[in-house]
């Protein structure tokens, strides 16, 4: 069964501008509010740290004082042809909606962690531990994302609520929720990014910024031959930050100018 | 039929193939996996409607509009307001975490007192308001027996302050040390703001213009305009400083030196300037300046002071000169404790490209006027150094204070030297107003916490920075505080009432009435329609009218770009060179510090959030010890690879730390985060880290008489 | 001798199988449900039939959508105090919801029928063009005269009526199969309905 090859109409991305992203981590903070992650106490400790979305450093790896630094957030890439996918063996993880967003069901979940050794992108996290919230935090859960226990999988759905909401706000207005404005659906850490280095938008519709910027010369996708065909652009002018995208040797050429 | 063995085993196999026949099997496999996904211990979600409150951020001084999302009345998120000019829909990491501080277990629950074992035990509000007024009551008409420090820059509960003070005879109202106190002692009355949105070429000396600098949010924004994705620049931006922090990492260029040395750049640029032709006739100092930076600042001695190549300042210079609405930005690197010399050079050079009060350029702002009879002028409040102060009391000079209230600010962490602080309060009767519990509190003899922003009235007047004179509201999202809190206006009117002094409110929602009523009389508009930049670009903006009160306890913003008064044209020759500092080289403390305050360590007056903890990289903090950075040329010269443990000592004190190497610091430099190292708050916080104010070193710079420790030196050793 | 020994034991197994069997059915369908569900009675009495035909209201006077496009289900205290701020009538429940929820600002703990995990989500939004009760996700109270009772699952504390998933993916197979234009995009992705 190749479901997950499947060829959607709708594609939602992002296009993250890397020369503009600060690194300031405002994303990362609305991130963690938007879909009820719970606080932990020694975040110093990675393995055991959710972070749907994680700002990574850059560097061009030169010394002083020619060093150039650059952030690049990443969210789950929602690739068109997931690695996930095929591993998961109870179809807890699935790309099966119009919108080629990459399901992530933690109802489902048996955390057998297939996935997370499939991802290429490290954008999968295992709940090693149920989540503990300070008390009285948990009256700031919102009703929008349901807590996920211990032994499963999560990781980041491009904010899958809002787009649902988008869609009922389009029923309700008698609008075509299958034909949603540029603007209507837009995950948390994009609204919130205080320079604006993320778009978000439709990669097939011709009035979404998206479908343009994703087409530049400057914007590149992470580890492309892997053909995993990510549905998140970056974009930056600096070559340097582009080569670091993929693992390219030393004579390659990468795209852009 | 007898029961006998054989029947019953038929009897038990009919029943067996009986069950088979009803849905028992199938339910109680389903039941039970429904019932493991509802753990008693993993909480439920709760049901409601959505709905935003607009309000204005308190948690830091940038003043950024908030929506703070409710679902069913409770609050769940912070997000960014796209109807205020501040913040225009962006939001930083610490605003975001804003909701879940509501719960941060480090609240203060209810007023406490101090007991003799040390220990706070809880105390009623009327109990709590007799004790403050009585120990006020001691010190009535003893001259500057009372202090208070606020943290609270832009507030008009400062205007409480210090009219309580002075009902009492004390002159004594400080602010926590921003760059407020610096643009003081150059502009006695109004601010000076920064018209970033009209700029086309940015120059910033120091300040981390992006991150923890001024209107940080509204710097992004005018950043992220001028950078449009998949369009060319419309602005260059120049970041002037020791290091890749954030304002650095993202301007299109970055310049290197150490801190403190910003002033002497910027000298060095004016004297490719004027070697250039370059004239300010409007400036009436304009001859003395030009034969000060001409003879001193010449290109071998910058060179010599600043390790910044002449052609490199000569293409600074160039580049200025080819911008259209070149601005230039002073300040420090961690917003305080810098210096009138940096700050001065940096503006003069604003004043010979004569953008003052002109789009892009640099704003000189009013004040609005005081609402409470007997407070002093923000301006007066303002030029006050806390820092000074407090050494005066440690060294003896000044009299140790009786009384020291201290609200929304923790002194005794986030001022250089805090065992100093610590010391020259000790005997203090300390009240805290703090809604946390910082390390002032765990030393205060009172504890009357007042609610977050989010439970309160409150207001933004015009953050220092902004380009625009500004008022928004702080309005409450929930209907009730969580805990026993009282708004701190409300507890300084009862004890004034109490004390028979007439501040002439009954409430501290009457005060911030009566201070929307004066903008009526001041010539404002809203930002609903035209935006403050767009107004000084030339687009004319409503007056605002009809009830300012209704408007503005909405969400409102009211707005002015007027020109308060008549601003006498000058270059600052003179402070410039009187406060220009010593070209000697500090050999016992051999490496710049270069300390970062970034809105990811949260705020001066708030810890590191819990939401804001997985922000921090595993190169900045490995469980309880932090990291500070240093080029690899720097580490190699003191003998150090990374991930070595380091001591980082001052003067007074010393931090040990993990050294990472980054490449995005300055020669002979160490960046150090400020934020780490708190002995109070909660377990999110706590003993992470060390803080590195007790490592600065603070000086008195020669003829503004101003404490500055923003150009800290330290000396480093393997630990 | 082996044919009576024959005899007794075609009997004596058939009987108590049979006995057996018959106890299990009635176990299974009758005793197990007993045990498994307890009976919970509304807080209030509530006639939908006289609010619809005596005072001619719609459905969706009380049970309408939000703006935002979600639904609001059960009307709060604000929606039913817009008549009822102050007893209309002598009825006893009607004075203690003046009394002992309005009043008091409590909102009345309804008991729902059809609640869903946390880790659902429905949108009813989708679903409008469907008659809430015909298409069996909820109890037919809209012409009733007194609420049903309300049974919650001791194990799993759900309401006994609680729409499970096959009947969701059940539906959404037959449609999308009928309608396979209109319902592009997989219509059972486990991802529509959870969150």
């Amino acid at each position: 069964m190749v479901l997950y090859l499947k060829e959607f109409k709708i594609k939602w991305g992002m296009v993250i501008d890397l020369d503009r992203c600060t690194g300031c981590g405002a994303c990362m903070v609305a991130c963690q509010a938007e879909n009820n992650i719970a606080p932990p106490v020694d975040a110093s400790n990675k393995r055991y740290s959710l972070t749907w979305l994680l700002v990574y450093q850059l560097s061009n790896k030169q010394p002083y004082p020619n060093h150039d630094v650059a952030y690049m957030p990443r969210p789950c890439l929602q690739c068109g042809k997931p690695n996930c996918v095929p591993v998961c063996p109870v179809i807890a993880t699935d790309k099966n909606q119009e919108g080629g967003i990459v399901s992530q069901v933690n109802a489902r979940c048996i955390g057998c962690r297939y996935c997370m050794a499939a991802c290429p992108y490290h954008a999968r996290y295992f709940n090693w531990h149920d989540p503990v919230w300070p008390e009285g935090m948990e009256k700031t859960l919102t009703p929008d994302v349901s807590t996920r226990p211990r032994g499963v999988v999560e990781k980041c759905l491009f904010c899958h609520h809002r787009y649902m909401a988008a869609r009922d706000k389009a029923r309700i207005e008698d609008r075509d929720p299958n034909a949603l404005a540029e603007g209507d659906y837009i995950p948390a850490c994009v609204e919130m990014c205080p320079t604006g280095a993320m778009v978000f938008g439709d990669l097939e519709n011709p009035e979404h910024k998206v479908h343009k910027l994703s087409k530049s010369p400057y914007a590149f996708r992470l580890l492309e031959r892997l053909n995993t065909k990510p549905q998140v652009y970056y974009y930056s002018k600096r070559e340097w930050v582009r080569k670091q995208g993929d693992n390219y040797l030393e004579h390659e050429t990468v795209g852009g100018v | 039929m007898a029961l006998n063995r054989r029947s019953f085993l038929t009897f038990a196999a009919g029943g067996v193939a009986g069950t088979l026949f009803t849905p028992v099997i199938w339910k109680s496999i389903d039941d039970t996996a429904i019932w493991t996904q509802n753990w008693p211990w993993i909480p439920r979600l709760e049901y409601g409607p959505r709905a935003y409150a607009a309000t204005t951020c308190k948690l830091c001084p940038a003043g950024c509009g908030l929506n703070i999302r409710t679902a069913g009345g409770r609050p769940v998120a912070a997000e960014g307001r796209t109807d205020h000019p501040l913040s225009q829909g962006g939001i930083c990491p610490l605003g975001a975490a804003a909701v879940q501080l509501l719960y941060a277990p480090a609240r203060i629950k209810g007023p406490m007192q101090k007991q003799a074992d040390g220990t706070h035990q809880p105390i009623s509000w009327d109990q709590a308001e007799a004790l403050l007024k009585e120990k006020l009551a001691e010190q009535n008409g003893k001259k500057d027996a009372v202090v208070c420090v606020s943290g609270d820059e832009n507030g008009t509960i400062n205007e409480l302050f210090s009219a309580l003070l002075g009902g009492l005879g004390s002159d004594g109202c400080f602010l926590m040390p921003g760059e407020q106190i610096v643009a003081s002692k150059i502009l006695r009355e109004g601010s000076i703001g920064y018209d970033l949105e009209n700029a086309d070429f940015v120059l910033v000396f120091g300040a981390d213009l992006l991150d923890g600098w001024g209107t940080a949010v509204r710097n992004k924004k005018a950043y992220g305009a001028a950078h449009p994705m998949g369009e060319e620049a419309s602005a260059e931006y120049v970041y002037v400083g020791p290091t890749q922090n954030v304002t650095g990492g993202a301007a299109d260029q970055w310049v290197s030196i150490a801190p403190g040395m910003e002033g002497v750049l910027a000298l060095g640029v004016a004297y490719h300037l004027l070697q250039g032709g370059m004239t300010a006739p409007q400036a009436h100092d304009f001859f003395a300046y030009r034969n000060f930076v001409i003879n001193r600042y010449t290109p071998e001695y910058v060179e010599r002071l600043t390790g910044v190549a002449p052609e490199q300042v000569a293409e600074l210079a160039r580049k200025l000169r080819s911008a259209n609405k070149p601005l230039i930005i002073p300040g420090s690197t961690i917003a305080q404790g810098g210096g009138v010399f940096n700050f001065a050079a940096a503006l003069s050079l604003n004043m010979l490209f004569d953008n003052v009060n002109s789009a892009g350029g640099i704003q000189v702002l009013p004040d609005l006027p005081t609402v409470v009879s007997g407070a002093k002028e923000p301006a007066q409040v303002r030029a006050k150094d806390l820092v000074a102060y407090v050494q005066g009391v440690a060294e003896g000079k000044v009299s140790k204070p009786a009384v020291c209230l201290v609200y929304e600010a923790n002194p005794l962490f986030a001022l250089p030297l805090p065992d100093v602080t610590a010391q020259a309060f000790d005997g203090t009767y300390l009240v805290s107003f703090s809604t946390f519990y910082d390390e002032t509190a765990a030393q205060a003899d009172l504890l009357l916490p007042t609610p977050t922003f989010i439970e309160r009235f409150d207001d933004v007047q015009t953050p220092y920075g902004s380009g625009f004179a500004s008022y928004s509201l702080t309005r409450p999202a929930i209907r009730q505080p969580i805990f026993d809190t009282k708004p701190t206006g409300d507890v300084l009117l009862a004890v004034a009432k109490a004390l028979g002094i007439d501040l002439g409110f009954a409430s501290f929602d009457k005060v911030l009435e009566a201070k929307v009523a004066v903008l009526s009389e001041l010539e404002g508009f809203f930002t609903d329609k035209v935006q403050p930049w767009e107004a000084r670009a030339g687009k004319a903006p409503a007056a605002a009218s009809g009830n300012l009160w209704r408007t503005i306890s909405r969400g409102a913003v009211w707005a002015s770009i007027t020109e308060p008064f008549p601003t006498a044209m000058q270059l600052g020759s003179t402070i410039i060179s009187q406060t220009a500092p010593p070209d000697a080289e500090d050999w016992t403390f051999p490496v710049s510090l270069a300390a970062m305050d970034s809105r990811t360590y949260g705020s001066r007056h708030i810890a590191i959030p819990p939401f804001c903890l997985p922000l921090l990289g595993e190169q900045e903090i490995q469980g309880d010890v932090f990291y500070v950075w240093m080029n690899s040329a720097t580490a190699r010269s003191y003998g150090l690879q990374a991930e070595d443990r380091v001591t980082l000592t001052g003067p007074n004190g010393s931090c040990l730390a993990k050294v990472r190497i980054f490449e995005g610091v300055g020669r002979n430099m160490v960046a150090a985060p400020l934020g780490f190292g708190h002995t109070a708050w909660d377990k999110f916080s706590r003993n992470k880290g060390d803080n590195i104010y007790k490592v600065l070193t603070v000086r008195t710079e020669p003829g503004s008489n101003l404490a500055v420790w923003a150009d800290s030196r330290v000396r480093i050793a393997k630990a | 001798m082996e044919e009576k020994k024959g005899g007794t034991s075609a009997g004596g197994v058939v009987l108590p199988f049979l006995l057996g069997f018959v106890a299990a059915l009635a176990f299974g369908w009758w005793g197990v449900p007993q045990l498994l569900y307890s009976k919970k009675v509304q807080p209030l009495v509530f006639t939908h039939q006289n609010h619809i035909e005596l005072y001619g209201m719609m459905c969706d006077d009380c049970h309408s959508f939000r703006r935002d496009g979600s639904f609001a289900g059960l009307p709060d205290n604000a929606k039913c105090a817009e008549c009822h701020s102050f007893p209309m009538g002598d009825h006893p429940d009607e004075i203690k919801f003046v009394e002992e929820y309005y009043e008091k600002g409590i909102e009345v703990p309804w008991l729902v029928y059809q609640y869903q995990p946390d880790n659902v989500f429905f949108s009813h939004a989708a679903h409008r063009e469907y008659d809430c009760a015909t298409a069996g996700c909820h109890p037919d109270v809209g012409s009733s005269n007194e609420l049903p009772a309300y049974y919650e699952n001791r194990l799993t504390k759900y309401s006994r009526d609680t729409m499970k998933m096959k009947d969701c993916e059940r539906c959404h197979a037959t449609v999308a199969a009928q309608e396979p234009e209109r319902f592009a995009g997989a219509p059972n992705a486990c991802q529509i309905c959870h969150k």
